[in-house]
């Protein structure tokens, strides 16, 4: 009776969520840039930016924006990561690039507490709202203005990634438990 | 005063500052996660700078790759050219490569934002 007592509770406490399904279903591996999923403090940038300065040598444009995509993802993955280590155990993230026929696929995956939902979610809402020839204009209001925050996070990360991508950033919540939810942005380029 | 360099690594530019003749160059990639922390003591060394200038300052920006956090160092080591420019005549080099548009448009907004001469050098 303990047993199964423990047993339920520990049922309780895991999520039916796995990130290593989630990094292979999200990846096809013919269309493979780079990729990683692991430890965040495993992250190896430098790599990836070997990679798709490799694969993309031909197209400075491509590789240089998706270059910069990988940068600011990353710190943001970071950054909202951490702050959810708290609340679970789990260390792990994943980043994937992907060379379609007609664009770059980047996806970026990472817990997230559900206190930080609101602000994520209001930050991408308004950077899709704003017609791409305005983010310019809130990008150097933000730059010019805007102060820099302990983290070294600059308010600028998400309107940045913006301008840079070719279609609405989309994002997908999987709930964990009552305080952590896994976060997966999607952002395209054309090619 | 006396020079500040640093060497370029995977994460962070190569910055030669030659207070004496007025020749600053930052390139490479600015990638840091905490950029505060690494343009600190720059900051630091310009503030001496900008009490005693060379008779012309000329700052070079060659950078292959920067993140955000970065672009809120550069507007603060452009506003202290600004301040510069009351005792020093004061330009910017802005290099980027010639299919970068990208980071045409970031020199074009730095260009936009700041009250010193930026000229943007297409590179082939």
């Amino acid at each position: 009776m303990l047993v199964l007592h423990l047993l339920i509770l520990t049922l309780n406490r895991v999520s039916l969520f796995d990130i290593y399904k989630k990094y292979n279903d999200l990846n096809d591996f013919g269309a493979y840039i780079f990729g990683f999923v692991g430890d965040v403090d495993k992250i190896d940038i430098d790599n990836m930016i070997t990679f798709a300065e490799r694969i993309l040598a031909d197209n400075l444009r491509l590789k240089k924006r998706l270059i910069n995509i990988l940068v600011e993802s990353a710190q943001n993955l970071k950054f909202y990561h951490c702050r959810a280590c708290d609340s679970t155990e789990s260390r792990e993230v994943f980043i994937i690039a992907q060379k379609r026929t007609d664009k770059l696929l980047f996806q970026a995956g990472n817990y997230i507490l559900k206190s930080d939902i609101d602000g994520i979610e209001s930050r991408i809402k308004m950077v899709n709202t704003i017609p791409k020839e305005d983010l310019g204009n809130l990008y150097r209001s933000v730059l010019d203005y805007g102060s820099v925050s302990n983290s070294g996070g600059a308010g600028l990360g998400f309107i940045d990634i913006a301008r840079k991508s070719d279609s609405p950033l989309t994002y997908t919540l999987d709930k964990i438990d009552d305080n952590t939810y896994f976060f997966t942005l999607e952002i395209s380029i054309n090619i | 005063m006396e020079n500040y360099s640093l060497e370029p690594t995977p994460k962070t530019p190569k910055l030669s500052f030659d207070f004496k003749n007025g020749l600053f160059e930052i390139s490479g990639r600015s990638i840091p996660e905490n950029s505060i922390e690494f343009y600190k003591s720059l900051m630091t060394k310009f503030e001496e700078y900008i009490l005693n200038p060379a008779v012309s300052t000329h700052l070079i920006v060659n950078l292959e790759y920067f993140n955000t956090s970065s672009s809120k160092c550069l507007i603060e080591i452009f506003r202290k050219m600004e301040r510069v420019s009351s005792n020093s005549d004061v330009r910017i080099s802005w290099f980027y490569e010639e299919e970068d548009e990208d980071m045409q448009e970031s020199g074009a907004d730095f260009k936009k934002i700041v009250k010193v001469p930026i000229e943007l050098i297409a590179v082939k």
